[in-house]
Order: structure tokens, then sequence, then C-alpha cells
């Protein structure tokens, strides 16, 4: 794949809110939001929480009136990169939809399986089912914008992000779409928790342990070929299978060998999880800085993938510098991308591709 | 569209459904027009309407042995993965993909949903956990690419019933510009309670017989299955065109008038610059539930009048995401074996439903050119075409 990919656009919706200056600054400070507690089978876990407070407009939407949290951040985190892109909306009518997400509906999907279980198989409710389908969210964004374009939602592990851009850029490069708006969004559930735990990729009952704190929420970047001011996607290498941390450092040192990166700053996405050493040793360079995102935001799979980016996006416009951004998911992906501003110098190769 | 590209090709497949496990047995099925539609034994359908699936055929047991591994350890939906995987590589071992592109609407569900159980009944949650990995949808991939020797990067796409389509139609777009030289394309789904359950609940099974496009049709059989295609620039069938469009008119309900699965049809055709009466056949989408086959009806009526149309839900059942995959394998035999399978079950015409439609046997015939329809729940529609290379 070759040509020019820009973040025209991006948004985001966080359990610190909404808005990317503010947040990022958050991050820079190490804050980190109030948590709550889920609970399942008698163990619990803490966990971030988007406030409902930031969603009024999203509220608003009427076809979301019965939809779950999920479908809400990433619709939320879809209209704030929209508008930060000024797309027409001529423009949003033609927009191609890439949504990412690991878990779903997961909170829609636990609530109608626990229901069969107390009433029955022939007792599920016909308002959660269709709210568990993975591109819920995908067909609402849709239907704001009112595109008959493709709306496509792809599941995985946090490297699905990069797998979600990847796609958009084939889009934007094959004249199928101009702009393509690319969201990833998680929702908290005890469940997923209960799972997830057990990888030690969450912390367990007490902050502090190993393992980030789980949490939920969306990330969304519009990308175009327009030529622009906004910060460029350099490359992005979705994510290569892994099945030990070994394979996983080897494939994100592959990767970042081919490009040959100067970054000035790494978004890192394994701190405090078995598979930091392994991307520290992949990435470290000695004048490079590492920002660790997942202390502020916690762990939120695709939707912190993707947070990353739109981090790194802030980074790359504030301080023109090259920032990259490195995902090793949990289940078999390793990738990396590369954002930079018009005015960083580079030396890296350029393009969005799947070929090794 | 940017036209052009380079031609893009399939140069093998496999495919398990009910009605077998390999191309050989479903092309037999397909001509005599067999179904293997039975009552579900694999969980319990209580208070369901609907009480019938078309399951894999043998016992549970009988499909883990096939494969060789432990089925504590691999879902339904790892095994079926593997076995057709299996058979689309057997005669290319040298395939490697620069991706793997796969759609599925609900993984590994069957662990999922026994982890959810366990665990909810006070059962040891670090060992109910285990489960979990299986049941995510990318882990029966990447289990059964591990054990065929195979590290790509894997996408899933989960587009409800266009997935697999779609899944074929990513891949079309990464051979065509240039991005990618050899991709495998398909898409996997087995049957589950949930899934079953929300299918019960939404009215859209039927406790009768699957009878698309009949006056009489009451609803879907929901199925199994698997299918995996082997694409590159080179092969005997050509992968021509493929289009997609999304309805946003509701998230389970189709728009009457067809616009979202007619614009998704003729965008395929406009991607291969291919008139509508070059289409000989199409594989309809076909679910039996009368809102999607009249819907379908006037899309099909408004773009490609002229086409035999069938559907082979009423053999195979709604395979969800494996739809889409599965079909375009049929499409695929009846390009090399000529003929077109049938819409079993059919009794009387609907008078709002003006298809060359073809039924209850199949009809031998040589096609070069024939589209595969799959649509979804969120407004997802998905056409592609394929022809004779």
């Amino acid at each position: 794949m070759s040509g020019n990919f820009y973040i025209l656009g991006t948004g985001w919706v966080t359990p610190f809110g909404r808005s990317v200056p503010d947040v990022c600054d958050k991050i820079s400070h190490g804050e980190t939001p109030p948590h709550e507690t889920l609970e399942f089978a008698g163990n619990t876990w803490p966990c971030y929480r988007v406030d409902s407070s930031s969603l009024r407009d999203t509220n608003a939407f009427a076809r979301l009136r019965r939809s779950g949290s999920i479908s809400h951040f990433a619709l939320g985190a879809a209209i704030d990169a929209v508008k930060s892109a000024g797309l027409t909306a001529e423009e949003q009518s033609r927009l191609a939809i890439l949504f990412a997400t690991s878990d779903g509906g997961v909170i829609y999907t636990r609530r109608f399986f626990a229901e069969l279980g107390v009433r029955g198989p022939g007792a599920g409710s016909p308002l959660l089912f269709p709210e568990t389908v993975y591109n819920a969210a995908a067909s609402h964004i849709a239907a704001y914008f009112k595109t008959d374009c493709e709306a496509t939602a792809m599941v995985g592990d946090a490297a699905v992000a990069l797998s979600a851009i990847s796609a958009g850029c084939e889009l934007l490069s094959s004249g199928s779409a101009k702009h393509v708006l690319i969201v990833a969004a998680n929702e908290c559930d005890a469940i997923s928790a209960a799972g997830y735990s057990r990888w030690k990729f969450l912390s367990p009952s007490s902050i502090g342990q190993s393992g980030n704190i789980f949490s939920e929420g969306a990330a969304a970047l519009l990308l175009g070929q327009s030529p622009s001011q906004k910060p460029s996607l350099e490359w992005c290498q979705e994510g290569r299978p892994h099945f030990s941390q070994k394979e996983a450092a080897a494939s994100l040192k592959r990767i970042l060998i081919n490009h040959k990166i100067p970054p000035s700053v790494i978004f890192s996405s394994c701190q405090r999880t078995p598979l930091q050493a392994a991307e520290e040793d992949a990435t470290s360079h000695p004048d490079s800085r590492t920002i660790d995102l997942k202390n502020s935001l916690g762990e939120g799979l695709a939707f912190t993938a993707m947070a990353q980016m739109v981090a790194a996006a802030h980074h790359a416009e504030s301080y023109k510098e090259c920032a990259l951004v490195s995902v090793i998911g949990f289940a078999g992906g390793a990738g990396a991308a590369l954002v930079k501003s018009e005015s960083a110098f580079l030396g890296a190769s350029r393009g969005v591709t799947v070929l090794p | 569209m940017k036209s052009g590209g380079f031609p893009v090709a399939i140069s093998g497949f496999g495919c398990a459904c009910s009605l077998g496990f390999h191309v050989s047995g479903i092309t037999d099925s397909l001509r005599s027009g067999s179904a293997h539609v039975v009552p579900v034994d694999l969980f319990s359908v209580e208070g369901c309407q609907a009480r019938t699936a078309a399951q894999f055929p043998g016992s549970p047991d009988d499909f883990a042995a096939a494969v060789h591994v432990p089925a504590k350890r691999w879902s339904r939906a790892a095994q079926s993965v593997l076995i057709v995987l299996a058979e689309a590589l057997k005669d290319r071992r040298d395939f490697q993909p620069d991706v793997v592109i796969v759609g599925t609407t609900s993984g590994g569900m069957d662990f999922g949903e026994s982890f959810y159980r366990r665990a909810s009944e006070g059962g040891n949650l670090d060992s109910a956990s285990r489960r979990v990995r299986s049941y995510l949808p990318q882990t029966p991939v990447l289990d059964a690419l591990r054990v065929l020797g195979i590290r790509s990067p894997v996408r899933v796409v989960s587009n409800a019933c266009a997935s697999g389509t779609n899944a074929l139609g990513m891949a079309w777009h990464l051979v065509q510009s240039g991005q990618a030289n050899r991709v495998i394309a398909g898409g996997y789904d087995t049957l589950s309670q949930l899934v079953y359950a929300g299918f019960d609940c939404l009215k859209a099974s039927t406790p009768e017989l699957c009878r698309p496009f009949d006056a009489g049709r009451s609803g879907l059989v929901l199925g199994e299955g698997a299918a995996f295609f082997l694409v590159e620039r080179e092969g005997p069938i050509k992968i021509a065109g493929y289009g997609s469009a999304t309805d946003t008119h509701h998230l389970t309900q189709p728009h009457p008038s067809g616009s979202g699965p007619a614009m998704a049809m003729r965008r395929a055709l406009d991607a291969a610059n291919c008139e509508p009466d070059a289409v000989d056949y199409i594989n309809a989408h076909g679910t039996g539930t009368p809102q999607n086959d009249a819907c379908e009806a006037a899309a099909i009526l408004s773009v490609c009048p002229e086409a035999a149309v069938s559907s082979t839900k009423a053999m195979t059942g709604h395979t969800l995401g494996a739809a889409g995959a599965i079909e375009a394998a049929f499409c695929a035999i009846s390009l090399q074996q000529g003929f077109l399978p049938p819409t079993l079950n059919f009794r009387s015409p609907d008078p709002g439903v003006c298809l060359d439609l073809v039924v209850n046997s199949s009809r031998e015939t040589a096609c070069r050119k024939v589209l595969s329809n799959s649509f979804g729940f969120g407004g997802a529609n998905a056409s592609i075409l394929l022809e004779s290379a």
C-alpha cells in the first residue's frame, strides 16, 4: 500500500472525559481517574468507568435509546473525530466506517445469557439480543452520519485497532472511500474481567498489583488522503501472531527494523503486564522516551490501543515529533504504527502494509 | 473505486456444513438436493418455538476425534476451522498467506457459555477462565493456523451474517490493489445456545421447515459450518467484483425497498465492469424470513431480473458469519460443475417474488458469472461476483 494518510480528526470517550488535550495533560501528569468495583461469583476487580454525564449527545440520539454502553462510547468518539476534521454533511454521508472491538457488547451478552439461565432458552429478550452483535455500534455510527458506505466491525485483542487502521488505509488507497472513520471501543464487564485476570493483564482485587486496571471507552481517528497540515500516519503494521513473549518481541522487532524507526516518543501498551519485557526489548531506543497511557486510562484492549493512536497524533501535532505506537495484544497480535507531524524529520520508509 | 488492478482468483477452497466435511460430498448433496436439518441435541432448546438446526453430521465426540484434537481444549468452532483449512490447503502446503481474513459472528461461543455456567454456579473461576481464551473469535483460527504452520496476521470481521462475504471482499481489495499476493479468507460459525435463543426470541426462527421465497415461508433454520479460500492472482475461479453497502433503516430489519442489498449488488457489478444481464445465477441470502426474502427479491428484480436464483439455506441452515463463505463455495462449485443448487421445501410461489427460482431440484446448466448475496443485522449488505477464469 502506498500513499499519504492524514489523521484529519481525533476523538475519544475516556474515564477522564472527552477532551483530547485535557486527557493528554492528565496522562502526562500520571493522574488516575476514580475507580469502581466489578463483582462476579464472589470475585472483585477495580475498574475505570466512563462518566455517563459526558455522553449527553449520544443519549439524545434516538436510535441508541436501548443500546449498550459500547455504542454510546463509540458514537461519542466518532462524533468528536468527525467534528474535529470539519467534514461537511455531504462528506459525512460518504464516510466508510471501521469499528474495532475486543469484547463487543459484552454487558448485554452476559445479561441475555443470564436471563436464559433463569427463564429458560425460550424466554430471551428481543431487546437485548440485537445489541449483542459485534457490529451494532458500527451500524449506529453509520445511521448517525447517514452513510450508506461500508460499515465493518473487526474483533480481536488490542492489536485489532491496528488491523482496522490498515483496513481503513486500504479502502482509501483503493478509492473506495475518500474518508474513513476508524473507531475502537470496549466496555467493562465482570465476566470479561474474570477471563482477562487469568492472564495477569488486569490488576486483581487491589490496585498496585501486577496488571492494569480494567477500563472502558472509545477512541476514533478520521483518516483521509487529501494533503493536510494535520499529522500523518507514516505506516501501520497490523498485528502478527505470537504464542509467547519471545515471539511477541521478535515480531515487534522485525516490524521496527523493517521500518528503520527514529521515534522521539513511544506510546507503549504492556506496562505492568507479563509482556512488558518483550515490548521493552523490541522498542527500546536510546533517543526515545516511553509514555505509558494505561497508568491513567487503564486496560481497555482495543479502546486503549486506539487511544494510543489518538495520543500519538496529539503529541505529533503539539510537539512536532514522531510518535511510535506499539501494541502487543494478549492473544496473538503484535503490531506498531508511526505518526508524525508534517514538519518532523523522518528517515523511515512510508507505507501502510500487510506485506512482511 | 479505482478500476484496473491485478486479477483476483480462488486457487483452492475447503468447506464444511451440515451436508458434510468435504467439498466432494457437499457437491453431491447440492446436486441431489439433500438437507440435514435435525432436532438440536447440542444444548437445551426448551421453550423455544424452533427445535431444529442444520448441525454437522455425526456426534460431537466423533467430530473432535476426526481432527485429532482434544475436545476439552478445542471448541467446536476451532475444530471445524481446522478441518476446512486443512482441506483448502491440502494441495498447497506451500501457501503462506500475507494475511488471513475470517468472518464470524460468535467465535467459540460454546466455550464462552461453558465458562459463564461454571463460574456462575460457583465453580473454580481460575479453572473456568481457561475456556475464555477459546471463546474469543480469533482463537479458533489462530489455533488451527498454528497446527498448520501458518504465522500470518489474522483479521476477524464480525459484520453479522455478511461477515463471510466481507472477508472475501477484503481479500479481493488486497490482492486486486497489489497490497497482498496471497490471502486466506473465509468464515466460520457453530451453533450455540445463546445465538439459537436470540433468533428464536426475535421470532426469526421457524418451528417448521425453512422455505426460502415460498409464499408460506415462516422463518429461518440455523446451521453451522465453515469455508475458506486461497485467494491469489491465478486460479480456476475469478473473483470479479465485490460490493458492500449499509442500510441504516433498523438494526435488525432491512428497508422493505431492498435499497441496501441492491446497492451492494450494483457496486459488485460496477467493480467488475459487468452488465447485470451477464449474471447467470444468484445464490441469494434467502433466509426464509418474510422480510428478508421480500426485500431481497425486490433488490434482485431491480438489478438482475433475468438471473436464475436459489437459496441453499433450506439445505444448510443459516450459518451466520460462515454463510457468505459457504455460499461463495457453492457458487464456485456451480461454476466448476455446471449445475445450480435448488431452493428446497418450496411449495407455492409468492406473487411478490417474480424471480427465476431454481426450486426443489438442481438445474443442470453451464454458468459463467454468479453472484452471492449476504445481508446481516446492522444493515450490513455484501455481494461478491465470481466467474470462471
